[in-house]
């Protein structure tokens, strides 16, 4: 709808609510005068579109008859006279053409890196794409160009999944804070849902890279975890503004699911590796433990205190024993035992906050409890081991039952209604 | 800070990064070693005015004992080449072995043999495998692309898509490396058809 549409039908609502008189309606309209389109004033971007791509065309065509230095200075003139452009934009305080001009300016770094590649036949697209989002996420960190923040967003998830199928994409955790910073000075909604898929998109791959390996990533997946389930107890307005749009309990539990997954395959081997990160000459320091722990125990207090009394309690008893559990697994037990213990003590969080839930009617401790509880039962189908999982999956169902049954019994009487 | 300098600025990072980019690739050009390695030059699957290389020397049979019995596409042929240190651990299963060598980087060791280029200059060839670098010898640093249980890998030599006219003679070919101390390599050329064409 045109400005002038809107404000001919709006007015006349205000009219009819008696906000402002026939008079005032038709001064308000004779200030803002309908303006005649004109179609053609489409003809001249229609056709410096189409000369870009009769020069995109022609210099593609004949790209491999041109000398090297031709290349390369071709791609980097147009790239620094783009750039120069968005900087004159800028200073003639234009903020949509400088926009508009920085794009075309980043689109133009990206031909120049890949034609820096393609003279010298470097055969590895991922690295080319991973120093093209660079570039991307440098010049929206320093611009703060909505565009470019969601380009760069968008380049980066990509890059994620293009590299992360054979190798860790470490190089995202260098990248990332530009992007967010980026994001920040933007504020846009579709920047900020872009920078939480990247951020998703490579949680998903180090996940997946890493389940069943020796290295330390899961300790870090779990510290994540935790971090992210703290963050969703900020007020909406202190979070970043790719976890803005984000509700509170649905951060809250993508951290719980996050903590425990990396727990739950933080295997001996990769404490082990951990320990080495800590303690490169004996590779028996007690800190990865610690670490694990104290992610564990902030992930329980956390949802803890989306919960009342009893249920913090438990919660955070709960976690404890996970955290003992896990430590003898790691040093003393065999399997059995922990999982068993991991089992009870999943099981009491999950339960505890479902129960709350039915008292408060708190739909985000309802979700986390349940949460808890499908972990547990998905852990013990997916064990492989059916005839543990069957007992543990029966006693569980019994625990939830009984808790279930004196739930209903202390439910507080429903308020009448008014 | 203005917005004028925020892009200056943001242009000044982008060019340094291109700068970065060229002075890496162009590093092992201007200091690497030269070694002149056998290559395979096909048509099929390239662009007009282009042919793809693979490296006979990039398909090797490490010397393993506690490996499966070979099937299918892996019959290829294979150069054997001794480990220098462990790199297949023959006390681990082969299947579990072969998935921790993927995507992994390990050195292979060149070493000039009795056979030349159509051109008269020295051969060499992939005589040996490591996880690091083996000291007095020409390393190539390449990433493990395949592996399977019986001990055989591919590796990621320097190559792809090059530029020749289609009028060159592909057969007995050889492919121009320059090497750095650190294995990092590059192709500038190819020795086809009795001639030296640099690339660059």
């Amino acid at each position: 709808m045109s400005r002038e549409s809107w404000l001919d039908s709006e007015s006349e609502r205000w009219q009819q609510d008696g906000l402002i008189s026939a008079e005032a309606r038709r001064a308000i309209l004779a200030r803002y005068p309908k303006q005649q389109t004109d179609p053609s004033r489409l003809l001249i971007p229609l056709a410096v579109l189409t000369a870009g791509f009769a020069l995109v065309l022609f210099v593609a065509w004949h790209w491999q008859e041109l000398p090297m230095a031709a290349k390369l200075g071709m791609t980097s003139t147009l790239a620094i006279a783009l750039y120069g452009g968005a900087a004159w934009s800028a200073g003639r305080g234009r903020a949509n053409a400088t926009e508009v001009w920085l794009l075309a300016a980043v689109l133009s770094s990206f031909s120049l890196l890949v034609a820096i590649a393609d003279v010298y036949l470097w055969n590895e697209p991922e690295t080319v794409a991973l120093w093209c989002a660079v570039a991307a996420a440098l010049t929206a960190a320093a611009t703060g160009a909505t565009l470019i923040s969601a380009l760069a967003s968008a380049l980066l998830a990509w890059w994620v999944l293009l590299a992360g199928g054979g190798t860790i994409p470490w190089q995202f955790l260098l990248v990332f804070p530009l992007v967010v910073t980026a994001a920040e000075q933007s504020r846009h909604r579709a920047v900020a849902t872009l920078t939480a898929i990247a951020f998703g998109a490579w949680v998903m791959i180090m996940a997946t890279n890493t389940w069943n390996g020796s290295t330390p990533v899961m300790l870090f997946i779990v510290l994540a975890g935790a971090a992210i389930e703290q963050w969703s107890h900020q007020p909406t307005e202190r979070r970043l503004v790719f976890a803005r749009a984000t509700p509170g309990s649905a951060m809250s539990v993508i951290g719980l699911i996050v903590t425990l997954a990396g727990a739950v395959h933080s295997t001996p081997q990769a404490t082990t590796a951990s320990a080495a990160l800590f303690d490169a000459h004996s590779g028996q320091s007690p800190w990865p433990a610690l670490v694990l722990a104290a992610g564990l125990i902030i992930v329980a207090f956390g949802v803890s205190r989306r919960a009342a009394l009893r249920p913090r309690v438990l919660a955070v008893g709960a976690a404890l024993w996970f955290n003992a559990a896990l430590a003898g697994r790691v040093a003393l037990f065999g399997d059995w035992v922990w999982v068993a213990l991991f089992s009870a003590a999943l099981l009491f969080v999950g339960a505890s906050l479902v129960r709350e839930s039915a008292q408060t009617n708190d739909r985000g401790t309802f979700a986390l409890g349940l949460t808890a509880v499908i972990g547990l039962v998905i852990v013990h189908f997916s064990s492989g081991e059916a005839l543990r999982g069957s007992i543990v999956l029966l006693a569980s169902a019994a625990i939830l039952f009984l808790v279930g049954r004196q739930s209903r019994r202390v439910a507080p009487p429903q308020e009448p209604a008014a | 800070m203005t917005m004028r300098a925020r892009v200056v600025g943001a242009c000044s990072a982008v060019l340094a990064i291109a700068l970065g980019l060229w002075l890496y690739l162009q590093w092992p050009r201007w200091y690497g070693t030269e070694v002149l390695l056998p290559v395979e030059l096909k048509t099929e699957g390239a662009a007009p005015g282009a042919v793809v290389a693979s490296y006979p020397d990039a398909r090797l049979q490490l010397d393993a004992s506690n490996t499966l019995e070979a099937t299918g596409k892996t019959q290829m042929p294979r150069i054997t080449v001794r480990s220098v240190g462990v790199v297949w651990d023959s006390r681990h299963d082969p299947t579990a072995e072969a998935a921790s060598l993927r995507s992994r980087t390990v050195y292979v060791q060149v070493k000039t043999i009795d056979k030349t280029t159509t051109m008269g200059e020295a051969l060499s060839h992939v005589v040996s495998i490591s996880t690091t670098l083996v000291p007095e010898a020409i390393n190539l640093r390449v990433q493990v692309t395949a592996t399977n249980p019986s001990a055989q890998i591919n590796l990621g030599i320097a190559g792809g898509r090059l530029p020749l006219a289609a009028d060159t003679a592909l057969a007995q070919a050889a492919a121009i490396l320059k090497v750095l101390p650190s294995g990092r390599h590059a192709i500038v050329g190819v020795i086809a058809g009795g001639k030296r064409i640099n690339f660059f």
